[in-house]
């Protein structure tokens, strides 16, 4: 599930950070800072951009605390935020001239395998197989996957964020399997059924 | 004929698919087999572990977010500094554009010489614009260390494009461009300046404040 339907905030810490309470901001750092800096991080994986985007986050959080109006969680008004600043990004030019988000052409897609300090024990589990294959996915197509399978957003949803409709997102999502499978799978048991588009 | 993997991750999902696709992925075992692999898929990437926030990116944040009894004043300061900013940037920029016509005119009346309309600027004017723009461009502050990453990303596209017409600019002899091209060039240049003075403006403002 997405971490950020464990996030507790208490309606009376919402209320006192909206009246400018200092020590109110910060408990509302330091409850949503983790899930977060994941979600972003997942998005964005070149690490220098992630700590922009989750300072610029909080920043506009805090300035804008006061347009929450408590309908629903307050995690989720959080993280839609941080979404929105990281999906910006990956749709500027100025990240468009670096990478090419939908390039079907892996060898230009982004590859930066996460560092091993930020979780030390990934590199040596069965997940550091799943964070590779994510890490390999174009930037576009790693947060279809990422928004839709983990954060659970609708593809219509998903859709909208990006511009672009529920098809996209599903066929991106399609992809994303496909090529995580690709990656995941041992080269003996890759003639099964569901490669890329076709049938079999 | 075996399932998509469109049908599988919609049935995942509980989304609806053909009757006869969800029967035969409920009768065949490389299918059924192929549901599990995305489903267990799925929840390996939800039980990736998180990943631990920068040090001291609470201190950057405190600094950065202003207090809010503090931020609505100033942002009311700041609002009228960015106008001021912008009617003096307007005010230099018609005034050098007025005595550069004004030079412009006499010159050709003192040569006879037939003159573009007016609102139309020689390529001596964009040139000496160009270069007033970017004398106002050094004077402003250094660049912030932390800064607004759709700020940093606009200035960026604008310096790059400048970068390529300078380019262009310097290659204009053996191009061989025509006046008129040349004058294209400068003039989008001058733009692209003016507008890259009026960023790095509202960004230094934007510190101060």
């Amino acid at each position: 599930m997405s971490h950020f339907q464990g996030i507790e905030v208490a309606a009376e810490v919402v209320r006192a950070a909206q009246a400018g309470e200092p020590r109110a901001h910060e408990a509302i750092y330091r409850a949503c800072r983790r899930p977060i800096y994941t979600l972003i991080r997942r998005l964005v994986v070149r690490a220098a951009i992630a700590d922009e985007l989750f300072q610029e986050t909080f920043v506009e959080v805090l300035r804008n605390i006061g347009a929450y109006t408590g309908e629903g969680a307050f995690g989720g008004w959080v993280r839609s935020i941080a979404v929105s600043k990281c999906l910006m990004y990956l749709r500027s030019p100025w990240h468009r001239s670096l990478l090419y988000l939908d390039n079907d052409d892996e060898s230009t897609a982004p590859v930066v395998l996460l560092d091993g300090a930020s979780h030390p024990d990934a590199q040596a589990s069965a997940s550091a197989d799943v964070e590779r294959a994510l890490a390999m996915l174009p930037a576009l197509t790693r947060s279809v996957v990422w928004l839709h399978d983990v954060e659970g957003y609708t593809h219509a949803e998903i859709g909208r964020l990006l511009g672009r409709t529920a098809s996209f997102s599903k066929s991106q999502l399609a992809r994303a399997h496909a090529r995580m499978r690709e990656r995941l799978e041992q080269p003996a048991e890759s003639t099964s059924c569901t490669h890329a588009s076709s049938t079999c | 004929m075996h399932a998509r993997i469109e049908h599988l991750l919609s049935l995942r999902d509980g989304e609806p698919v053909a009757a006869d696709v969800a029967e035969h992925v409920r009768a065949c075992p490389i299918c059924a087999a192929e549901l599990q692999r995305i489903e267990a898929l799925r929840e390996e990437m939800r039980a990736l572990p998180p990943f631990e926030p920068p040090e001291m990116a609470w201190e950057r944040v405190r600094e950065t977010a202003p207090e809010r009894g503090r931020s609505a004043h100033l942002r009311k300061l700041g609002g009228a500094a960015a106008a001021a900013a912008v009617v003096t940037l307007t005010v230099i920029a018609v005034v050098a554009g007025h005595f550069d016509r004004r030079s412009g005119a006499t010159t050709a009346l003192a040569t006879g010489e037939k003159s573009l309309p007016q609102l139309i600027p020689h390529l001596d004017e964009l040139v000496a614009q160009s270069q007033q723009l970017e004398e106002l461009l050094q004077k402003l502050p250094d660049r912030p260390r932390i800064e607004r990453v759709s700020t940093a990303a606009t200035i960026d596209t604008i310096e790059q494009r400048i970068q390529w017409l300078d380019f262009q600019l310097s290659n204009a002899p053996e191009a061989d461009l025509s006046e008129e091209q040349s004058r294209q060039l400068w003039r989008e240049r001058v733009e692209l300046m003016d507008s890259l003075v009026k960023v790095r403006y509202a960004e230094s403002s934007a510190l101060w404040f």
